[in-house]
């Protein structure tokens, strides 16, 4: 059954510093992670973000707005896939007027050349809305 | 978990998806445990037991099966939780329009070496093409039915 049997290592510590990075909100050093031309692919709205600037002002939008909102624990252990990395993961909104807003993300992060390709995020609207809401929302394109 | 164990669990989830691709019911069932728990991503709900995934199988094979006209598997995994697998499915829908569906199955591993169900992340609308009437039936899930939450 499919695992990466090479470059495993690499893979896990490659996501360990990408999540890294994203904790700490520094946007040069999770672009330093990505390949030229990323995509991001949300399922199952299908809708996708692509292009290296559209991530970039993704990621200042992720950082500065949606991480202070959000409170993330992880699902399980993170998985290898034939050709990425994966995890799921519990988000929980406390919003306005102390409603509390639950979701679930599965994500899988294909790597070349020691780079992120993107990412496959299964998750509801109602998460996608607020992770690529705002200014993001209208680059966001149908996949084919 | 040692690795025989797990190949062991393997064995029986490629099993589960050979009964499901060759319409066996009995085999299919054959494949879960006393009580499984089927919980449908992203829409939080979930149906329990063995009658219920009986029903869901009575529905699937001959209600959604026929309509799925080909998929594409592209990506699959193995944890000490389950053997998950990413299909794109397109699904020739009443009226002749051709949809596509992105689909993740989590076949999770059980006690007695059998399944303790799946777990689906798919849109609502190829849900309820799936389970069809029985959908209505999912309750919400709680917390205490998601897999344990342990750090990255």
């Amino acid at each position: 059954m499919s695992t990466i049997d090479s470059g495993v290592d690499n893979l896990v510590e490659l996501a360990q510093r990408r999540y890294e990075v994203v904790s700490k909100g520094d946007i040069d050093a999770i672009m330093a992670l990505l390949c030229d031309d990323p995509v991001f692919e949300l399922y199952p709205i299908g809708l996708k973000l692509a292009g290296k600037e559209n991530v970039r002002r993704y990621y200042h939008h992720f950082c500065e707005t949606v991480t202070p909102q959000l409170e993330a624990t992880p699902v399980g252990s993170p998985f290898l896939s034939s050709s990425a990395i994966g995890f799921e993961m519990d988000m929980v909104r406390q919003g306005a007027n102390s409603v509390r807003e639950e979701f679930r993300v599965l994500a899988l992060m294909n790597a070349e050349g020691g780079k992120f390709t993107g990412e496959r995020l299964y998750a509801s609207e109602g998460l996608f809305r607020l992770m690529f809401g705002g200014p993001i929302w209208s680059l966001l394109t149908p996949i084919e | 978990m040692n690795p025989e164990e797990r190949q062991k669990l393997v064995d029986v989830a490629l099993a589960h998806a050979a009964a499901e691709a060759a319409g066996d019911i009995e085999t299919t069932i054959g494949t879960l445990d006393d009580d499984p728990i089927y919980e449908l991503q992203p829409m939080g709900r979930v149906m329990r037991g063995t009658d219920k995934a009986r029903r869901y199988y009575e529905y699937f094979f001959p209600n959604f099966k026929p309509m799925a006209e080909r998929s594409e598997l592209r990506s699959q995994w193995v944890t000490d939780d389950g053997v998950g697998q990413e299909y794109t499915i397109w699904v020739r829908v009443p009226g002749g329009e051709l949809e596509r569906h992105d689909v993740i199955g989590i076949l999770t591993f059980g006690k007695n070496g059998k399944l303790s169900g799946e777990r689906v992340y798919a849109s609502d609308r190829i849900l309820s093409l799936m389970f069809g009437p029985l959908l209505d039936e999912a309750e919400p899930l709680t917390p205490s039915e998601s897999p344990s939450h342990v750090g990255l």
